[in-house]
């Protein structure tokens, strides 16, 4: 059966591997990331398809579908204002995505904060008590009651805008590939299977 | 008239094996995912859909429960199957006598081969989860499924290297959860909350 990857020996904020890793995800805002969403509640257990499609910070869009094709929700969140489609074709609105989804499905899904962690950032700059592994990618985030383990990571492509001359070049960048986060005994596992990213405007 | 010539093709469909590829598009025919594996039935409510490609998944019908085995994401759900069958477009394949005269508007749909036949489902019932479902034969085999959801989204499952009443052994469509993969059952919280019920 699938091992547990071993935990690696972990290292400090300024760490260059780290500030590199950092930088390069800072760079881009614009991607989308396909995989399997997994939430056990103590009241509820329920997994699904989920499509991730990122326009830009606060704005974006969450799919959930079943295995035979049925869409269970879609989520899109803008700042301000979320707006919920479910299977049943209700529609519904909210301030906040997490409370709508959460008032309309039952599941405890910190939306807004997993735009961050999806990509293997911290939210902000020292808000949470990280665990950083020596390759340069986050181990563990722990943030408010959240604690966040970054099981496995994948290389995905990132694509570096050409200068003109020789067009669009690409660099390898560790993106998360397995993720779980625990909120007392609500638990999420993503298991993220393809990354892309869009070149940033700049 | 077509509702009964579909019941009648699927009724002789007592038990079926295919691979499948299944194609999922969003309302702007984007290709949101695409997936293949295989597919076992045996009706009258066991089943199993297997998806090998690109993720690795296992639904399960046992004949009482549904089980979903997400291996990439190490957890089992298990349901009642009857409450969860509804909201699959499967439903239509697992059902003991297959009510679909009273159930759904079925339409013929006449296609240029002589030896296919296309039929149009769309469900009489108000909260139907699917809006439209097509279903193909070719000869006595099915061979493909499309489903439209109420939000746009379609999803092409089509079936190849079709075995018509194979025959499976007894225990085929048990699951048994392997090691160390934590089971979440959702059947006795049904149980437990139809006791509260006064």
């Amino acid at each position: 059966c699938e091992t547990t990857p071993v935990k690696q020996e972990t290292t400090v904020w300024d760490d260059p591997l780290w500030q590199k890793h950092y930088k390069r995800l800072k760079t881009f805002e614009t991607y989308q990331l396909k995989g399997r969403i997994g939430i056990t509640h103590p009241e509820d257990s329920f997994s699904s398809n989920f499509i991730w499609q990122q326009q830009e910070p606060n704005r974006f869009t969450f799919r959930m579908y079943g295995a035979f094709g049925q869409t269970y929700m879609i989520l899109k969140v803008q700042p301000n204002l979320s707006t919920l489609d479910t299977a049943d074709d209700e529609h519904y609105q909210g301030y906040d995505a997490r409370e709508l989804l959460y008032g309309v499905s039952g599941w405890n899904i910190p939306v807004s904060l997993m735009q961050d962690w999806i990509k293997g950032l911290p939210t902000g700059i020292n808000k949470s008590d990280l665990l950083i592994n020596a390759d340069g990618t986050l181990q563990q985030i722990k943030y408010l009651d959240y604690v966040v383990s970054f099981v496995r990571y994948q290389d995905a492509e990132l694509p570096i805008a050409g200068n003109g001359t020789d067009g669009d070049k690409t660099i390898n960048l560790k993106m998360p590939d397995k993720i779980r986060i625990v909120q007392g005994p609500n638990k999420i596992a993503l298991s993220i299977r393809s990354w892309e990213i869009a070149v940033s405007g700049d | 008239d077509a509702a009964h010539k579909l019941q009648e093709k699927l009724q002789n469909i007592s038990s079926y094996k295919a691979s499948f590829t299944q194609e999922i598009r969003d309302e702007f025919n984007t290709v949101l995912d695409s997936s293949s594996g295989h597919f076992e039935l045996q009706r009258p409510k066991q089943f199993r859909w297997v998806v090998t490609d690109p993720y690795e998944q296992e639904i399960v019908a046992d004949g009482k429960s549904l089980w979903q085995f997400d291996r990439d994401i190490e957890q089992i759900n298990v349901s009642e199957l009857d409450a969860s069958l509804e909201t699959t477009p499967a439903a239509i394949l697992t059902k003991d006598q297959v009510d679909i005269v009273d159930n759904y508007n079925v339409a013929e749909i006449t296609t240029s081969s002589d030896d296919t036949t296309l039929f149009q489902l769309s469900s009489t019932a108000e909260d139907a989860l699917f809006e439209r479902l097509l279903m193909e034969f070719k000869g006595e085999s099915l061979i493909a499924l499309q489903v439209s959801d109420n939000l746009g989204q379609t999803t092409l499952i089509e079936f190849t290297d079709v075995n018509l009443a194979p025959d499976f052994e007894q225990q085929h469509f048990v699951f048994t959860p392997p090691e160390g993969v934590d089971v979440i059952d959702n059947r006795q919280k049904v149980a437990d909350n139809a006791k509260d019920k006064p």
